[in-house]
């Protein structure tokens, strides 16, 4: 690894560097980065804004998208209904309100579309993943040949949160 | 390292792929998933995105289950749980022991002037919640959260794998 040259009495020679302070600092960062690294799945988030004391629909002058989401004792999905209208509790009820929201809103990126809010209200018991596909399937969905979200309903809503089964 | 006796070893191949293995581990290395707790498994979600701007300050709550396996090697979890700097703050116990925590988070906001017009907290509050979470608990979390001044809320899903 000596590279340097130096021109001596008898010609050039060489000068060596010490190369193992630096092969040490390398080292020491492959295993800080090797130890650090944590291998998973980024994060996405839905904003929703809250404010207290605001009664649903106060924001907006439409009336919300009501989607209501019933669980059975154990926390999983018994039902999702939006107004009166009954879903059912599979993957295929969600891809119904997925449906069922844009048709009221009419197609991604509508004038109004801004303006349309959806009231979840869910049961207590009702596990959060329910929740998450709701909101998924309330806000957009994926567009097919780009692979890029498009989302028809940017305000999301709780109703107030229902009071817990007694046991 | 290099005398009239000894044998020169080229170490330049060697410095080559360290540097290289220092590039991958810089550019995957993600600093942001520092914060979260591994014991939160949270809900897929499609459309999940991270947001385009980060805000620079945000109050992370983390709602999760302790999990242990029982002698049949079954998983048992405990909880729901939050997880808030360090304590376990047991679902039921949100209102007497995290509300005191979090007014005094907000009057930090609020020396820090760090308020909008209305007196409320401008740092988003962004909640970690796991799947098997009973919505009312992440509900009644929210509603602390309001009634000690934030009402900006952020809710996490993990995107699909290789997305």
């Amino acid at each position: 690894m000596a590279i340097k040259l130096k021109k001596g009495s008898g010609g050039f020679e060489k000068i060596p560097i010490d190369m193992t302070p630096m092969i040490d600092c390398v080292f020491q960062l492959i295993i800080f980065f090797m130890l650090t690294l944590k291998i998973r799945a980024n994060e996405g988030d839905f904003n929703i804004n809250m404010p207290l004391g605001q009664g649903v629909g106060q924001q907006s002058e439409l009336p919300p998208i009501k989607v209501r989401l019933e669980s059975n004792p154990d926390g999983t999905l018994r039902t999702i209904a939006i107004g009166r209208q009954s879903l059912g509790n599979d993957q295929r009820a969600f891809a119904l309100l997925n449906q069922e929201v844009l048709s009221l809103v009419g197609r991604p990126g509508a004038a109004f579309s801004k303006d349309i809010e959806v009231e979840l209200d869910a049961d207590y018991e009702l596990q959060y993943q329910y929740v998450v596909s709701a909101m998924t399937a309330c806000t957009g969905k994926v567009d097919e040949k780009t692979g890029q979200p498009l989302r028809f309903v940017e305000k999301i809503k709780f109703a107030p949160p229902r009071a817990k089964r007694a046991k | 390292m290099a005398s009239s006796n000894s044998i020169d070893i080229d170490m330049t191949p060697m410095i080559d792929i360290v540097f290289q293995l220092i590039t991958f581990f810089m550019v995957v290395i993600n600093f942001d998933a520092a914060n979260s707790d591994e014991r939160v498994r949270m809900a897929v979600s499609d459309l999940a995105r991270p947001p385009k701007v980060k805000p620079p300050v945000e109050l992370v709550l983390q709602v999760g289950f302790e999990r242990h396996r029982d002698g049949a090697g079954k998983e048992v979890k405990d909880g729901p749980f939050l997880f808030y700097n360090g304590d376990l703050i047991p679902a039921p116990s949100f209102e007497k022991v995290f509300r005191p925590m979090l007014d005094r988070e907000f009057q930090i906001e609020k020396i820090k002037g760090n308020l909008d017009g209305d007196g409320k907290a401008k740092t988003p509050v962004v909640i970690r919640a796991d799947a098997e979470c009973a919505t009312g608990d992440v509900q009644k979390l929210i509603q602390i959260c309001q009634q000690a001044g934030y009402e900006k809320f952020s809710l996490k899903a993990m995107q699909p794998e290789g997305k």
